[in-house]
């Protein structure tokens, strides 16, 4: 045998793909196609933390053989049927230009909270998130995404942040809990998983909470408090600054900056003169309409903004309180719908409050 | 029959469209992940070498219609980023790989056992070559990529590929005993039958 024929031989062991993990792939592969509408390059801090979750996902079912499970990285949830699209738009930009006016106007006469040591900011974040779910699937073919159902997960996680921002932060994460089924056999799908049941603490010191895993050190993302500390308080200079972050990114510069103020403001940590600046900016981005006059996202009801792109798969609303400018939360809206998604859901939603708390409750 | 680069272009509209290069293209990729990573690691380069191609998708080269050697360049980049988990791969294959050539029961005893040493000596060497040789030695050997499929996945010239494929061959063959190392058997795409003799 010459080096070539015992290389050769060597790689006969080599496995092929199983089914599943053939299955696992594409069902990855397909449901960042069909997030990819509102997927930015700029946004991809806030994806990364989800991929960890995605992950242990499909980690999961591999290990139950049961069913694909795919997180998607879409952390928007809302009502489980939503508008379809533009259609029920009822204002041009100038309606939405005056939401944001004065919703930025009602930010600049808040204060934001001062803590004393010993206290925390606790930010309550509700979301939902899609789960896609597939039969055992037992030839070779990759799975059609006609042929999977899904579910709407949602929970309740609850952030600590010390008055001494570069101490220990808490984040107490519980497991989701089914809301909606998509897709004939969804439940059955479901009964079938092993869904964890654990509610996850998770502390890291700065709010680096996977420290070491991230590709880029926490001061560095525009949404972390370092980042949101240097980000310009003049709207157009914020503008432009988001249009340099989000760089030649496929969905356009207009798109982009409208995903990084969305990013930033569901971090609920964005203190009141960077909201304003953040609103006064999204007023000038072309295309940022009001897409729902009275939108509710955890039992909370106000007016839903967007940029409206219809050739786009998702659209991302921001829902504002008109009358104190607070931002509800956000949503996510699939317009043209894909497998079991019939166009118009909601396919996730975030809804962010902050209090302050005198300590840590017991964990 | 839509060619992938058909379907790139397609893709630009219509994004569902891109999940036909996986059906094409995953389960080879996959093989050679494994090779090179193990199958649990090789599941996750392909993953997200699809994701990659996905995002990336505006940068492919129409002047080609198989996107074959663009994959297998993504796929060979994510790669290096478990370096230490293909040493350890190698360890075991060569492992199981000895114990297949002992299986086929063909040959000699003293053949199986100087097979069994060369199969070790030869993922040592592998491990230790240069990362570029390598890269263009397993494309060669076990992704079945053409000269020029090499060069295109791995954006160097033809000559390049060549003189990296002669280096790391050489390399090999210095690693083995003398009587394999004498051999020049074939340069074909195909597995060769064991030898009997």
């Amino acid at each position: 045998m010459d080096e070539l024929t015992l290389l050769r031989k060597m790689h006969d062991t080599a496995d092929d793909p199983t089914a599943d993990q053939l299955r696992a792939g594409k069902a990855r592969l397909m449901l960042e196609i069909a997030t990819s509408g509102q997927r930015t390059a700029a946004a991809t801090s806030r994806r990364r933390r989800l991929r960890r979750g995605l992950t242990l996902g499909i980690a999961a079912t591999s290990v139950a053989a049961l069913a694909t499970v795919v997180m998607i990285a879409a952390d928007v949830v809302g009502p489980t049927r939503a508008p379809d699209g533009t259609a029920i738009s009822s204002g041009a930009s100038a309606a939405a230009a005056e939401v944001l006016h004065n919703a930025a106007l009602a930010s600049m006469k808040m204060s934001d909270p001062v803590l004393t040591p010993g206290q925390y900011l606790r930010i309550e974040m509700a979301q939902s998130y899609l789960m896609m779910m597939g039969p055992e699937n037992t030839t070779d073919e990759a799975p059609d995404i006609n042929l999977m159902t899904a579910v709407l997960q949602s929970s309740t996680d609850n952030q600590y942040v010390p008055a001494d921002t570069s101490g220990e932060w808490v984040w107490v994460r519980p497991p989701m809990q089914p809301v909606t089924f998509f897709g004939e056999h969804a439940e059955e799908d479901y009964a079938a998983q092993t869904p964890s049941t654990e509610t996850e603490i998770v502390r890291g010191l700065g709010g680096d909470y996977y420290a070491g895993q991230q590709l880029e050190p926490d001061a560095e993302r525009y949404d972390s408090l370092a980042g949101m500390a240097k980000l310009p308080r003049d709207p157009q200079a914020l503008l432009d600054h988001l249009y340099l972050l989000a760089g030649d990114a496929g969905t356009g510069p207009d798109a982009e900056a409208f995903v990084l103020i969305n990013d930033v403001l569901r971090t609920g940590m964005a203190p009141a003169d960077l909201r304003a600046a953040l609103f006064e900016a999204a007023a000038l981005i072309p295309g940022v309409e009001i897409t729902e006059d009275s939108a509710t996202v955890n039992g909370r009801t106000g007016v839903a903004i967007a940029r409206v792109d219809t050739t786009r798969d998702e659209r991302s609303d921001v829902i504002i309180d008109p009358d104190t400018g607070m931002v509800i939360g956000e949503r996510t809206v699939s317009l043209k719908g894909w497998g079991p998604i019939p166009a118009g859901t909601v396919t996730g939603w975030t809804s962010v409050t902050t209090t302050v708390v005198d300590g840590l409750p017991p964990l | 029959m839509n060619t992938d680069s058909d379907i790139i272009r397609q893709s630009e509209h219509l994004p569902t469209a891109f999940g036909e290069l996986y059906d094409r293209h995953a389960s080879h990729l996959f093989r050679y992940a494994a090779g090179r990573v193990g199958s649990s690691a090789a599941e996750d380069v392909v993953g997200d070498t699809f994701l990659t191609a996905f995002e990336r998708r505006a940068t492919f080269d129409h002047e080609w219609e198989n996107a074959r050697p663009w994959l297998f360049g993504i796929t060979t980049t994510l790669i290096r980023k478990h370096r230490r988990m293909e040493a350890q791969n190698f360890r075991s294959v060569a492992s199981a790989t000895a114990f297949v050539i002992n299986d086929d029961r063909v040959g000699e005893v003293s053949d199986r056992i100087d097979a069994e040493r060369n199969i070790r000596a030869l993922t040592k060497t592998l491990t230790r070559m240069a990362a570029a040789d390598r890269d263009t030695l397993l494309l060669y050997a076990w992704g079945d990529l053409t000269y020029e499929d090499i060069a295109l996945a791995l954006s160097v010239p033809v000559g390049t590929v060549r003189s990296r494929l002669n280096r790391a061959r050489r390399t090999l063959r210095a690693s083995l005993s003398p009587e394999h190392s004498a051999q020049e058997v074939d340069h074909g795409r195909t597995h060769p039958a064991p030898q009997n003799a």
